[in-house]
């Protein structure tokens, strides 16, 4: 097993922990994990790469060792920030390859529209992006989020590691007991009364906010403005297949993929939605076959500079 | 003037500033501010009222006496969970009559079609929606909202309470000049031999607003208000002055029409600060709205 470092930068007020393989001068990979996941559920991926990245990979606001904001509703917007930031400090000149999973590679596709001239290769393993709700229909999820936040979050414990892991067993079941066994240990610590704690913050663990506030057509334009070849990875027994209005070959085609200039898809066999743990040597060969081990050219295309001005004036109330 | 009183209650981790007139045990009427202003701004409405009432208004997060959220960005879904457990708290049990001003009224209205059964009647004092938007000016939000949030918000200040009034006066010159001089000490406070803006500076920085607050979303949510909705607006006010971003693909007939049971007024020389201008002539518009309903008005 690759052993990984730990570093702790500021990004916008929270202590966030950032997760190092590799040598620091080697070209890099950024590995952004899905919703409630941590940066640790990569190992077994870059345990599988050939060369000898160096990879960076954020615990998100709210998970693994980052602070939890001091919020009760993560929304969707805030995790762009968040990438900027992080490219900010550690390549704030030269564009990097982007790899997500889940929710990090939903979010790597709309980066790179929002910031294209910061990208060079974005990976989305099983990242679908946002739900093609109506307007109407995200106005009812709202009642519902308004609900959830009354009712506050609880936080999930358990009597010991092991009944964690066999919880989290019972979700994965094709993920060997030993890759179980490591991820449990990354998302938990052990409180005062001996009890297994969950690092994320309850308050992640209902995504409305996020799906609130993330919209398709939002999502079009910024896959339209996307100039990095972009590889899509979808996996035949992942949680897409249950979104049947979403997930006809033929939609994903028109509604999602054709909005990219330059899009690959890949659809890979017998692994359900968490890749990385159950299928990580065939996630490291697509991107190490997709991605070129070299540090990568500044980009051709600049950034379009905002339309509006800054119009930050004095307020006056409104 | 009629007194007002302080208190402080918990919404969703933050310490919330409500300010209260009246009787308490009377019907309650909810006021809810607007964008950079705060519940004080209420108070010649409040004076103007002849009914018995409990007047309710909050300081919205980061405005005021109210906690600031601790976050460098305002979002529009925040505030929909605000109101509601404000008016959980306050009223759990039966739906609210609600008197709202611009940005609270913009609040307000969505929330209303989003949870129909806690309203009993909405004035929307001048609040005309977002503007139209797509998903490529979410785009071009998105942009600057990423480049800005690095540069820290100016902190606005003021040499002394008359250099704060004036400018206030220069934004809304029809306010008469002693309501200024009473709201301008409500919006700030004297640090360091300054006169510092109490509100957010993060929220100056609209961008997470221009993200978060879309027409089309609000448009859904207005056609499923059921309560009776009553809407002032002023001709040299927000709307009107506003209406060539706002009117593309959504004329005021547009906007309004989405409301099952609405009825419009406009007030000819008036501007954005209605509650503040004409006290007297709104207090007893909405008190017949609020006893009678739109049949009275």
């Amino acid at each position: 097993m690759k052993s990984s470092r730990s570093e702790f930068i500021d990004i916008r007020g929270l202590r966030t922990h950032v997760r190092h393989w590799g040598p620091q001068d080697a070209p890099r990979l950024f590995l952004l994990h899905g919703w409630l996941d941590v940066s640790a559920a990569f190992q077994f991926t870059v345990d599988a790469l050939k060369q000898d990245w160096h990879v960076i990979a954020p615990d998100w606001r709210g998970n693994g060792l980052t602070d939890w904001a001091k919020t009760d509703a993560y929304w969707f917007q805030e995790f762009l920030a968040d990438i900027e930031q992080l490219i900010d400090h550690y390549s704030p000149d030269a564009p990097v390859n982007l790899v997500g999973h889940s929710f990090g590679g939903a979010l790597a596709c709309v980066y790179a529209g929002v910031r294209p001239a910061r990208i060079a290769h974005v990976c989305n393993v099983e990242g679908l992006g946002p739900r093609s709700w109506k307007t109407s229909e995200g106005n009812l999820r709202y009642a519902e989020l308004i609900a959830m936040l009354k009712k506050g979050w609880r936080q999930r414990d358990y009597a010991s590691l092991e009944d964690f892991a066999a919880r989290l067993q019972k979700e994965f079941p094709a993920v060997t007991t030993e890759r179980i066994q490591l991820i449990a240990q990354a998302m938990s610590r052990q409180d005062e009364q001996g009890r297994i704690v969950l690092l994320n913050d309850p308050a992640m663990s209902s995504n409305y906010s996020m799906h609130f506030s993330s919209r398709i057509d939002d999502a079009q334009a910024c896959w339209r403005a996307v100039t990095a070849p972009v590889l899509m990875v979808f996996a035949r027994q992942g949680s897409p297949l249950r979104r049947p209005d979403d997930m006809t070959d033929e939609r994903l085609q028109q509604d999602r993929l054709a909005n990219f200039r330059d899009c690959r898809l890949l659809w890979l066999e017998d692994t359900g939605h968490a890749v990385h743990l159950e299928r990580p040597e065939a996630m490291a060969q697509m991107v190490e076959d997709f991605i070129p081990f070299r540090h990568p050219a500044p980009h051709p295309v600049a950034d379009a500079a905002p339309a509006t001005p800054d119009n930050t004036t004095r307020p006056a109330a409104a | 003037m009629k007194p007002s009183q302080s208190q402080f209650i918990t919404i969703r981790g933050l310490r919330y500033h409500i300010r209260t007139w009246g009787r308490e045990g009377a019907p309650k009427l909810f006021l809810i501010h607007g964008w950079m202003d705060v519940s004080a701004s209420f108070q010649f409405l409040v004076d103007e009222l002849k009914g018995d009432w409990q007047l309710i208004a909050p300081d919205w997060r980061g405005y005021g006496l109210t906690q600031r959220s601790g976050s460098d960005t305002y979002w529009y879904g925040d505030f929909i969970a605000d109101l509601d457990q404000i008016f959980k708290h306050y009223q759990p049990n039966a739906p609210v009559k609600v008197v709202a001003h611009s940005f609270g009224a913009s609040v307000t209205g969505v929330y209303a079609g989003i949870r129909p059964e806690r309203i009993e009647k909405f004035v929307n004092i001048d609040a005309y929606g977002a503007k139209p938007g797509d998903g490529e000016d979410a785009l071009r939000h998105y942009r600057r909202w990423i480049k800005r949030i690095n540069r820290p918000m100016p902190v606005h200040d003021y040499a002394s309470w008359e250099e704060m009034e004036s400018r206030m006066q220069r934004a809304h010159p029809r306010v008469p000049a002693e309501r200024i001089h009473f709201l301008a000490r409500h919006w700030a406070a004297e640090q360091d031999g300054r006169v510092v803006l109490s509100h957010d500076p993060a929220h100056a920085r609209n961008d997470g607003m221009d993200l978060s607050n879309r027409l089309d979303e609000a448009m859904a949510a207005w056609r499923e208000v059921t309560a009776p909705t009553l809407i002032f607006l002023a001709r040299q006010g927000g709307a009107l002055n506003r209406l060539p971003d706002l009117t593309p693909g959504a004329t005021s007939e547009d906007r309004f029409g989405c409301f099952r049971h609405q009825k419009t007024l406009w007030f000819e020389d008036t501007g954005h600060m209605m509650h503040l201008e004409r006290p007297a002539e709104l207090a007893p518009i909405i008190e017949a709205f609020m006893e009678q309903g739109l049949e009275a008005i």
